[in-house]
Parts: structure tokens; sequence; C-alpha cells
């Protein structure tokens, strides 16, 4: 009972953020439909259609509940934490550091997290990564990343 | 001109050393994207539209181009294909697969060559109203992607078509979306959503659990015995009209063809019983079909610059990129253009069975490449692949938002290949529909008056019932 009573909630919760989500996106879109200076038959009428199609769906989430998702375990989720801030990371910093030196550091950290490469292994996979998309990204295809 | 001589053009075109070589490094990438874990077709042709940044457009489309069809190629993953493996077959169900695909996959472009044009040809001659009714047949795509919840494939469709509307409306000049700031006012960048939603996405998904090392089953003899070749010519020819007329529709997906076809192989069969314990025809029907519907996708896409899968809408952006719009103009103001990348598709097949067959191995042993090494490389190709399209950094960050909602559509069972059709659907629905509104001066009685259009939005409507019920049905 106890079980039924957390898996019923657990099902709701997420249906009823997706049906959130969905809503509060419809209605942003039907606003943004009655501020624009246009015809309802010109540009007024798409962010309409799509509005109304999204509050409907919306809806349609809170009548039909929506399966549990299957979430990794907490290792796991630490680990895709960890990638997607890295990676942020490495993005906001690559116009400031330089290609290569910001992607030698950024590989490094993600080998040593996924791997199970020695350092002395680490290390040569990522001096092989960097310095090859450096030479095919920088130097062959004359990408500037400023 | 007639087709046979623009072909013979084009071949002249597609054999020049350059052309020759990026065919080949398309094909090559293809293979590799294709049996690399961590990357599919779609995320793999987007992350690699940088490398052709420099390029002038044929020998870069023809690359692109390569990289999707070689990407579909061979790659056994059908039941019978595993059920031979495990009999020490796994030599000739890659070589069958190999072999499938390039008959299926080069009479598809047979088809390729003669539909296209004629196609085109209609095409020029249809107004707003038709091509209205030809996006909405397009849309209905959505449905059978949507998976085990037509609510939520919808709901990202939905979403995709909101982020379509954000930016400068290019019919009336209103900025939408865009809240005041300069950044969204030139929308978001179709490439950077893709390499967000696939590229980014799977790596998120993929870096979950630490992922082991692959088994490989020993490959055995590598060629098929020359009775089973014979056995499969039938299956192959059969293949190929399933896959590449159905694959003209929009609303059949390889996924469903390959299933359709292997269905049929069954059917015809006179030992059906041999069938999901390692038959070699249900290796070659299921792979022939895949093919024949890649080459059968390029017939929307050149002659009505429609996408048929989110594969092709990449390459449509990589076509927009270098200025030029697919649909029917292309085969009037580009002939020369897109019968080079016809014929070098011919060329890329052939290559591709080559590739396949004597260096099965080689590939084989390439699935062994540590994730811990393919994740960084994927990453960087993924922001420098959404950096390259307009050198912006914002798109970078779009990727990054698009790769955090994709892993959160995954875990939650949302399909995202339906968001990123609507996002490159919905800007041509949305002006077919007003300018046959215009036409009539606001009054939507003008489908009435158009069989065509009406016969495009009945198609629609008819597929997406007939999968609606076939779904029930499963």
């Amino acid at each position: 009972m106890l079980l039924a009573t957390v898996y019923y909630r657990r099902v709701r919760r997420t249906s009823l953020l997706s049906a959130g989500i969905l809503l509060v996106l419809g209605i942003l879109a039907l606003v943004e439909a009655l501020r624009l200076r246009d015809d309802w038959l010109g540009a007024k009428l798409m962010p309409a259609v799509v509005g109304a199609v999204l509050i409907v769906l919306g809806a349609a989430h809170l009548v039909r509940p929506a399966a549990t998702p299957e979430w990794p375990d907490a290792a796991g989720f630490r680990r895709v934490a960890l990638i997607f801030v890295v990676l942020a990371l490495y993005v906001a910093v690559l116009p400031y550091v330089g290609f290569l030196p910001a992607t030698a550091a950024f590989v490094l950290v993600l080998v040593r997290a996924l791997g199970a490469f020695s350092w002395a292994a680490t290390i040569g996979v990522t001096v092989a990564i960097a310095l090859a998309s450096h030479l095919v990204f920088i130097y062959w295809l004359g990408m500037s990343l400023t | 001109m007639d087709t046979l001589g623009f072909l013979a053009h084009g071949f002249a075109q597609a054999l020049t050393p350059q052309n020759l070589m990026f065919a080949f490094i398309g094909s090559v990438l293809g293979t590799l994207v294709g049996v690399l874990p961590g990357i599919g077709p779609t995320s793999g042709i987007a992350i690699l539209l940088p490398l052709t940044g420099f390029l002038p457009p044929a020998p870069a489309i023809i690359m692109l181009a390569a990289i999707y069809y070689g990407a579909m190629y061979g790659g056994s993953t059908t039941l019978d294909g595993y059920q031979m493996a495990r009999q020490g077959r796994a030599g000739p169900a890659l070589a069958i697969a190999a072999i499938s695909s390039f008959v299926a996959g080069t009479l598809g472009l047979v088809g390729l060559t003669f539909f296209a044009p004629p196609l085109a040809d209609v095409a020029l001659r249809i107004g707003p109203p038709e091509y209205f009714g030809l996006v909405v047949l397009a849309f209905s795509v959505v449905v059978s992607l949507s998976g085990p919840s037509l609510v939520k494939g919808l709901s990202a469709a939905a979403l995709g078509a909101l982020v379509a509307l954000i930016g400068l409306d290019p019919m009336s000049g209103v900025r939408r979306f865009a809240f005041g700031t300069a950044t969204l006012l030139s929308g978001v960048d179709f490439i950077a959503v893709i390499i967000g939603l696939f590229a980014v996405t799977e790596v998120l998904v993929g870096v979950e659990e630490a992922v082991g090392a692959v088994s490989l089953a020993p490959l055995g003899r590598l060629m098929p015995r020359w009775d089973e070749l014979k056995a499969c010519v039938g299956t192959m020819l059969r293949a190929t009209g399933v896959g590449f007329f159905l694959g003209l529709l929009p609303g059949c997906t390889p996924g469903a063809i390959s299933f359709i076809s292997y269905d049929i192989e069954k059917r015809v069969s006179k030992t059906p019983e041999r069938f999901g314990h390692g038959a070699i025809e249900g290796v070659a029907a299921p792979e022939g079909a895949n093919n024949a519907t890649t080459s059968g996708g390029f017939v929307p896409l050149f002659a009505l610059g429609i996408p048929a899968t989110p594969a092709l809408a990449v390459l449509l952006s990589g076509l927009m990129i270098y200025g030029l719009q697919p649909g029917p103009l292309l085969f009037e103001k580009q002939p020369l253009f897109v019968w080079t990348v016809i014929a070098s598709m011919y060329i890329g097949n052939v290559m591709l069975l080559i590739l396949n067959l004597p260096l099965v191995g080689l590939w084989a042993r390439m699935v062994r490449i540590p994730y811990a090494v393919m994740a960084p490389l994927i990453l960087i190709f993924s922001v420098l692949g959404a950096y390259s399209v307009r050198n912006s950094f914002f798109d970078v960050a779009m990727a990054l938002v698009f790769g955090v909602l994709g892993y959160l559509m995954v875990k939650l069972a949302y399909p995202t290949p339906p968001l990123v059709l609507a996002l490159i659907l919905t800007p041509m629905l949305e002006s077919a529909l007003r300018q046959s509104l215009n036409m009539a001066h606001g009054s939507a009685s003008i489908f009435a008056t158009r069989p065509i259009a009406i016969l495009f939005i009945g198609l629609g409507i008819a597929l997406t019932v007939w999968t609606l019920l076939s779904r029930r049905r499963r």
C-alpha cells in the first residue's frame, strides 16, 4: 500500500512538472501572439496555434500520468553532472584561455573521470586528442574561437 | 538534355580527384559513425559539418551525403544477424548485410535518378496551398516517430515548433520571442539544437554507466555460400522496392520500413520458421530496405526540399549554409551540382562495398575504442560544430541547453526526433500557410479549391490514422 502511494506520487510529480512546463510555454506563446503588432493571419498565427497546442498537450499530461523515469544511481548521476559541469566550464573559458590549453584540461578531466586508465595512459590519450583536434580545427581548418 | 545526359555530366564532375577524395573521406567517416558507439547518423553529420566549412559546395555536400548513407550502411544489428553471429557465422552475416546494402542502395539511386527530376518538374508548378499540403504530409512522420506515447511525441514536436518561431519573422519583419535581446533575434540555430539533442545528450546518457568492453564474435569465413547469395537476390529486389517506395512517403521511418521488409520476406519464404534463428534473408531484407530508404529519402529532399528524417534535415541545413535551397528550383538552377552529388552517391556506394567487405574486421575492432576516448572527442566536435555555423558562442550555449533538455527528455521517455522535425518543418509550414491565406485574402477556403493540396493533406491524415491503428494493434 505504501509502495503504491510512493509510486503514484513519483508518477504524478514528473508528469505534473512536464504539464506545468508545457502550460507555461503555451501561455507564454499566446501572450506573445497577443503582443505582436501584426495580423492574426500573419505573424500572430503560428505563435497562437503553437500556444494552443502546447496548452492542450499540457492538459493531456494531467489526465494521463507518465511512467516512472529510470534515473541513474547516485554514482551515475554524479558522473553525468560532472561531465556537464566540466563541459560548461570548458565552453566558458575557451575564448579566454585558448584552444589547446582549455581542450587539454577538458580532456584530462574527462578521461580521468571516465576511464580506468593509468595516469601515464591518461596523459598519453589527453595529449593525443588535444593535439589532433588542434591540428584539425585550428591549424588545418583555421577556426578562430574568440 | 535528358536525365542520362545530366547524370553523365554529374559523373564527369564526381570523378575529379577532389570530389572522389571527399566521397571517400565521407564514406570512411560514415562507416565510423555507423560502427562507433555513442554516435548516430544524425549527430554524426551535425558534428562533422565544420569539417566541410572550407570546401566549395559540391565536395562539401558530397562528403556530408556520404557520411549519411555510409552510416546507414551494413552494420548488421538484426535479430537474424545476431543469431548468425552466435552460430559462428558473423562473417557471412556482415557480408550479406554489406552486399544487400550495396544492391538496394544502388537500385534506390537508380530510382532517385529517374524519379526526382519529374517530381521536381511537377513541384515547380504547384503553389503555396499544395506546398502547405506537402508539409502537413511531412509532419505526419511525427506520429510514427513518437514512440510509445503519442502525447509525449506531440509535446516534443510542439516544443520544436515553438523554438522555430524564435527570432525575426521573415515575412513581416516582426520580432517574436526575442524578449528585447539581440542574440535571440537571429533565432536558435538548427545545427546547435541537433548537436545538443543528439550528440551531447547521447554522451550524457552514455556516461551514466561505465561502459564495459564490447565482446566480439569471431567472424568465421567472410563470404556467404553461393546458394545463399542466389537465395538473397529476390530478397534484395523486394527490399529495394519496399524500401524505396515507402521511403518516398515522409510518414515512414527507416526502422519501420526495415521491419515491414523483414515481415514480407518471412511471408514470402517457403521456410518461414528459419526466421529469427539466423536466416540469411532475414539479414539481407532489413539491411537492403534500410539503404533503399536512404537513397529514396533524397528524392523529396532534392525535388521538394522536404527532409524525411532528422539526418536529412541536417543535410538540408548543410545545403542552406551554402545558399543552396533544395527544392524544385535546384534542378533548374544548379543542375550540375545536383547531378554531381547524385553521381557521387553511386561511386560512394561502391566505395562502401569495398570498405565493408574486405575491411569488415577493421571496423569491428573500432568498436573497442574505449568510451573514455570517444566521449571527449564527441564533445569537442560538438562544441566546435555548434560554434562553426555562425561563429557564435551563443550557439554553443544553446547546444548545451538542448543537451540537458535532451537528457531529461530521454530520461522521461520523450522522443527527440519529433522536436527536430518540427523545428525544421514549422517555418516551411508557416510560410506556405500564410502565403495561401494571403492568396485568398485571409480565407481558409482556398484549400477547398485546390484538389492536390486536399490530396496531400488527406494522405497525411490517412498516414496518421494508419500509424495510430497499427500502434494500437501491436
